[in-house]
């Protein structure tokens, strides 16, 4: 007889787990509980067991798709004549097989009014047009998706705009051995502003404010999926070791380590669009920070001086993104002013 | 602990006793085996919290019992269901959210129980049935009974402040509680050391002033003593006493849970003390054909209770207003 596998409800929170590899090849036979394929769901990855023995007649999903909780991914076939018996003797769980199990009896059909538990069976042409039609999500794009959808609508953002002389960074970027990143410069400059302006490291909770930890975040967009790497304790730091950190993070995002996706919390988070001819825009803040700088492209700009010259000099423009539960806007933006006066210092 | 149970110990069982104890423990295993298939197979609604390996700790204990005491669980319940007399039937039932279940289909795999055999629906909070338990036994001391209640709670739930509250008060009182840890080593995925110093779980009986005993829980006829032992203390009037049953889960936490954090060799040590191997492997030389006997009955037990359980009739939206208030709200 032929048994469809559905895919079990396995994830957590989500009614959709990956596929990753087959562990029976098609034509291959299948032992009760023998593991059949190995998924990845919300929270872990995981084998799932056969819940029949026979032989593996067909597979409906290919490794790396997202499979709905319920959906048909295996037809084995049932030959009770043909079927092994099982290796794991010493365990009575083992006997379950298919010599000793009676056939499934066939499901009864559900008492008017009663509702399918699972609400995705579709037919295959549904199912085709919905494939055709959608793009889904990876899981680092549903969670950026979840949480700035979150900060946009419970955070009240009000958003500052200035510019900065670049001159400096510049002439440190020109002169630097390694090449640097230009990112490390804004962390610094905003690391050294927070001394005398120590608010900004807070979030609002409730009626109280609570302190964050000691780190900047860069976010960081590394094919199509978008990353916030902390630089912890970033006043002891210089520019050239916050841009090994960055370098070695992206590499080892790039080689899918999972460690380097990782998420810590920082107080301030440094979006950076220059690269991509942006000359300034404004973000959404990244929780649990009251605050993102947003950096445009570094360009020639036409300055007038006091002395009724101009002059052309290379600046920066800089918006910062605020929690207004944190802080007022004149303390927000005394902060910004000094993150400017460290840039022109550097 | 040994791999083997001690010979000269089981000689002193009657036949009937020893099989009637291996089957409750295989009834068990084949029950929770069975279900975890029919969640796979998307039959079975919810998560579920399964007890393969434990079924010494819930059959040993039960064992022990009289009809008429009374136990309280958690959110790993049905081993401890199985064991105080429910049938797969009204279990099944009850996992399948059906109308006959031993809860109407109201509770689930979490909230399973029959007070008529001695079973408060299980309290699938960490902790929750500790205090109730206390109650309980307070309830039967007020009236001169002579029950005893034992309370199972796995190790995560001492660090609950119910655990604290329910054991303080139930020596205070001297109430006729067996408070019952399962100690399986993992509070979820947690390792039991990283939540505590007091990795023995009965050198904590000390602190409230009362008697604390850790058994081998893989081996039944030890569970079955110990408790036997703690049960008698209660009903003169000696108790509560804390028991520890060192057990291993063979399975995730939840169906959800791979358990990859059980190191692979633990895992290989606590395999190859099953408690349902050590059993039969002491009994299999002189009882072979009974044990397959067994086996083979209770697998087509738990099908048939399968096969009841699908056809049993859903509940219906009337059902929504019963065994909800003391008494039912009608509206006009």
């Amino acid at each position: 007889m032929r048994i469809e596998i559905k895919m079990p409800d396995l994830a957590t929170t989500d009614s959709e787990v990956t596929l990753l590899h087959w562990l029976v090849e098609p034509g291959q036979a299948v032992k009760l509980g023998q593991p059949l394929l190995e998924i990845e769901t919300d929270k872990a990855t995981m084998e799932v067991e056969s819940i029949a023995a026979g032989v593996l007649a067909e597979t409906h999903a290919q490794p790396g798709e997202r499979v709905a909780v319920g959906q048909v991914v295996a037809v084995i076939e049932n030959d009770l004549a043909e079927s092994t018996p099982p290796a794991d003797t010493e365990s009575v769980t083992a006997q379950l097989d298919a010599e000793t199990l009676p056939s499934p009896a066939p499901t009864p059909p559900s008492a008017p009014g009663s509702a399918p538990r699972v609400s995705l069976f579709l037919s295959n042409k549904a199912r085709r047009l919905q494939r055709e039609n959608t793009v889904a999500l990876s899981p680092v794009q549903r969670d950026v998706a979840r949480r700035v959808q979150e900060a946009k609508q419970s955070i009240p953002h009000y958003y500052l705009h200035t510019s900065a002389c670049a001159e400096p960074m510049a002439a440190l970027h020109n002169a630097a051995q390694h090449n640097l990143v230009w990112d490390a410069f804004f962390v610094m400059a905003a690391a050294r502003a927070l001394r005398s302006f120590e608010k900004m490291q807070f979030r609002y909770a409730g009626d109280a404010l609570a302190r964050n930890p000691d780190a900047i975040g860069i976010a960081v967009d590394v094919d199509d999926e978008l990353f916030v790497m902390a630089i912890d304790n970033p006043l002891a730091q210089t520019p050239e070791n916050i841009s090994a950190q960055i370098i070695d993070r992206v590499s080892r995002i790039k080689q899918g380590d999972a460690s380097a996706k990782r998420l810590a919390p920082t107080w301030l988070t440094i979006s950076n669009l220059g690269g991509e001819n942006i000359e300034s825009f404004q973000a959404v803040i990244n929780p649990p920070g009251a605050a993102i700088l947003s950096v445009g492209k570094i360009m020639p700009t036409v300055v007038a001086k006091g002395s009724g010259q101009i002059a052309i000099e290379q600046r920066v423009q800089l918006g910062l993104a605020v929690d207004h539960r944190v802080v007022n806007g004149r303390y927000a933006a005394r902060f910004l002013g000094q993150i400017v006066r460290e840039l022109e210092s550097l | 602990m040994s791999l083997q149970l001690d010979e000269a110990k089981i000689a002193e069982y009657p036949t009937h006793f020893l099989l009637d104890v291996y089957e409750r423990m295989v009834l068990i295993r084949q029950f929770e085996e069975r279900v975890k298939l029919l969640f796979l197979e998307g039959s079975m609604p919810g998560t579920i919290h399964q007890c393969q390996g434990q079924e010494a700790c819930a059959v040993g204990v039960c064992a022990a019992l009289q009809p008429d005491d009374l136990i309280t669980s958690t959110h790993r319940p049905h081993g401890h269901a199985l064991a105080k007399g429910l049938t797969p039937d009204e279990m099944m039932i009850e996992l399948f959210g059906k109308a006959g279940g031993c809860c109407k289909g109201k509770g689930g795999s979490m909230h399973v129980g029959n007070i008529e055999k001695g079973m408060v629906p299980a309290i699938a909070i960490v902790g929750g049935g500790i205090p109730l338990a206390a109650g309980m036994g307070l309830a039967i001391k007020m009236q001169g009974l002579s029950q005893v209640v034992a309370c199972f709670f796995g190790e995560g739930a001492t660090n609950e402040g119910a655990f604290h509250e329910g054991v303080n008060l139930a020596a205070v009182w001297s109430l006729p509680v067996i408070f019952i840890c399962e100690n399986n080593l993992y509070g979820a995925s947690t390792a039991i050391h990283k939540t505590t110093r007091m990795t023995r779980v009965s050198d904590r009986a000390q602190g409230y002033g009362i008697r604390g005993e850790t058994v081998d829980g893989n081996d039944v006829l030890a569970v079955y003593e110990a408790t036997r032992r703690a049960a008698d203390e209660c009903r003169h009037g000696q108790g509560p006493v804390l028991l520890e049953l060192l057990t291993y889960r063979r399975t995730g936490h939840s169906r959800r849970d791979p358990n990859h954090y059980q190191p692979k060799d633990e895992q290989a040590y606590w395999h190859e003390r099953d408690p349902i191997t050590l059993l039969r492997n002491a009994l299999q030389d002189e009882l072979e054909s009974e044990l397959s006997l067994i086996e083979a009955r209770v697998l087509a037990r738990i099908e048939t209770a399968v096969e009841v359980a699908r056809a049993a009739p859903e509940p219906t939206p009337d059902d929504l207003l019963t065994d909800v208030y003391a008494t039912p709200l009608h509206t006009p």
